[in-house]
């Protein structure tokens, strides 16, 4: 097969909570286990809680999302949750010639049936001004679908500027398009509903980015999670409005929805005193 | 109308919705068919995700229903409205005979005995109320005791391990099937409102594992929304492949122009063998 052979990732994600004090009946959710798709095979994976003595259930939700259930009884104040796995991902695959893609009318007919029609609905973070969607769709009006889609995520990425802690994980994509400032769930968010907007059906993606485009084997760099976006014109297509690259190799898919709603890496509730302090690492490893 | 031809039409109700819970939170069948818009579960706020991908024992989800119904001019008996949440007013079932108790309780106990997870010979059943201060409260208190179970709150409720319990002072005792009088919102604070003292964190997945039975099932509000209310007739078509036995009635403006605008409510309890229904005539009239 003539075909590139991808990239081996290994991937450590680790989070840590700290309380302001005692918390007890914590119970909680990890969205952290990379998928297996066409595009990438998750090798191995495991979530382990505190020093692993914590038992972790697990299911698939709606979304196809492993999700990693366990909890935390006894009085504790911090919390510690390792994800660990190994992916192997591949190339971009190039879009197919668009004569063998639907047209704006046939993306609009399937849409409209079966459960593509959940991704074309707007929601609460995803939703944008009328008259922002508006302005947006007549700039890209006349392109295909392929087309008009680049043609948002460049327009993302001119609008909102990557600035790490100018927004947080509630807010809304019409906030961060008011703000001009956001992280890649705001870019990726904008996206969506940009894309929905469009008439494209589109989710939200959530996962890891391995932060240069071709790293040395071996050597471990800090990567923070990342989401991007995906449409539908005939098959699922990414978009990486973030890096404005091609969606390959450095990208691991998580978990796909409407919004980060749908996705979160880690959700729960507990009895006590809010967090202090919550610490997120990602660590990428390229093995081959 | 014979009160028999009611009974089966009401029955033929709750089967065809129950089979449309199952579609809805599984294949999702016929939206791919178009028998109704996906938009309907889809962009329903009472469509809940998160009790996706799992059937409860049995495959039943509608342990208890209410259907509203009203005579047209002919005297014939039309549907006004669905109730397969948490059917209420039971209070004339229970107060009807004096001094026997109703067939509703034990009907209704025997049901949610039949729900419990399987392989569990002597289930622990409980009634879960919001508490006091519902103004259903008196109704909770009532059914509880008339079916010889336990009324408990959210507070008395904890999840361990994927497996639901009562605590009392006597230690902690594994609970098999939840009579809820505690709205979806309420009643999962991990899936559902956070802000929720209600209800008991670990709830959904512990009946996700298998480990107890919610009852009725979470996410049934989809099947009573007024908005999947015009396409139940074409649900019975669809699901059972038999004519509807009772017609919906035509809409809020068609009630005006009734013989006898008098609103009957017929309930009807789901073992998972059978679906047993207190005629409406009974009850309310």
């Amino acid at each position: 097969m003539n075909h590139q052979v991808g990239w081996r990732l290994r991937i450590e994600h680790v989070t840590r909570v700290r309380y302001a004090g005692p918390v007890r009946s914590s119970f909680n959710e990890a969205r952290m286990t990379p998928l297996t798709l066409p595009s990438q095979t998750t090798l191995e994976s495991q979530v382990t809680v505190g020093s692993g003595d914590i038992p972790v259930w697990s299911y698939d939700d709606y979304w196809g999302t492993h999700v990693s259930v366990f909890e935390v009884p006894q009085a504790h104040e911090d919390l510690l949750i390792r994800a660990t796995s190994t992916v192997a991902t591949g190339s971009c695959p190039r879009l197919p010639p668009a004569r063998q893609r639907p047209d704006w009318a046939a993306i609009r007919d399937r849409a409209e049936r079966g459960r593509l029609l959940e991704m074309t609905l707007p929601t609460a973070l995803t939703a944008l001004d009328p008259q922002v969607c508006r302005a947006v769709v007549a700039e890209v009006a006349g392109r295909g679908p392929d087309e008009a889609a680049a043609a948002i995520a460049a327009l993302v990425r001119e609008r909102i500027t990557y600035r790490p802690g100018a927004t947080g994980a509630q807010t809304s994509a019409s906030q961060a398009w008011d703000n001009g400032q956001g992280v890649c769930q705001d870019l990726a968010q904008v996206t969506v509903g940009l894309l929905r907007a469009a008439g494209l059906p589109a989710r939200y993606v959530s996962g890891y980015l391995h932060p240069r485009a071709s790293p040395k084997p071996g050597r471990t760099v800090i990567g923070p999670g990342h989401a991007w976006a995906e449409y539908w014109a005939g098959s699922w297509t990414p978009l990486d409005p973030t890096t404005g690259s091609p969606v390959g190799e450095r990208h691991v898919v998580v978990a796909r929805g409407r919004d980060y709603g749908d996705v979160p890496p880690l959700k729960g509730t507990y009895d006590g005193p809010p967090p202090r302090h919550m610490d997120v690492t990602v660590e990428l490893t390229r093995l081959a | 109308m014979s009160a028999d031809l009611a009974s089966r039409g009401v029955c033929q109700r709750v089967r065809a919705l129950e089979r449309f819970l199952s579609d809805v939170y599984g294949p999702g069948r016929c939206f791919d068919d178009g028998v109704l818009p996906g938009r309907l579960a889809c962009a329903s706020g009472k469509f809940r995700r998160e009790a996706a991908g799992f059937a409860p024992p049995g495959g039943v989800r509608v342990h208890t229903a209410a259907i509203d119904l009203i005579h047209d001019e002919a005297g014939a008996l039309r549907v006004l409205a669905d109730h397969v949440r948490m059917p209420g007013r039971v209070s004339p079932l229970l107060d009807r005979q004096q001094g026997m108790p109703g067939e509703y309780p034990s009907r209704l106990l025997a049901a949610l005995r039949a729900a419990a997870p399987p392989g569990v010979a002597h289930p622990f059943v409980v009634v879960l109320t919001p508490g006091v201060h519902s103004p259903a409260y008196p109704e909770h208190t009532r059914l509880a005791r008339l079916m010889g179970v336990d009324l408990v709150t959210g507070g008395d409720l904890a999840c361990h391990r994927n497996r639901a319990y009562v605590r009392s002072r006597a230690g902690r005792r594994p609970v098999d099937v939840i009579y809820r009088r505690v709205d979806d919102d309420w009643l999962d604070p991990l899936h559902f409102r956070p802000d929720s003292l209600l209800g008991c964190p670990g709830l959904l997945n512990a009946a996700r594992a298998g480990n107890v039975t919610i009852a009725n099932a979470v996410g049934n509000g989809v099947a009573d929304d007024p908005l999947t209310y015009p396409y139940v007739p074409d649900l019975i078509r669809y699901y059972l492949s038999e004519e509807p036995l009772l017609e919906n009635a035509a809409g809020p403006g068609a009630a005006a122009r009734l013989a006898r605008p008098a609103r009957l409510r017929a309930f009807a309890v789901n073992d998972g063998r059978e679906v047993w229904v207190l005629p409406a005539g009974q009850a309310g009239e």
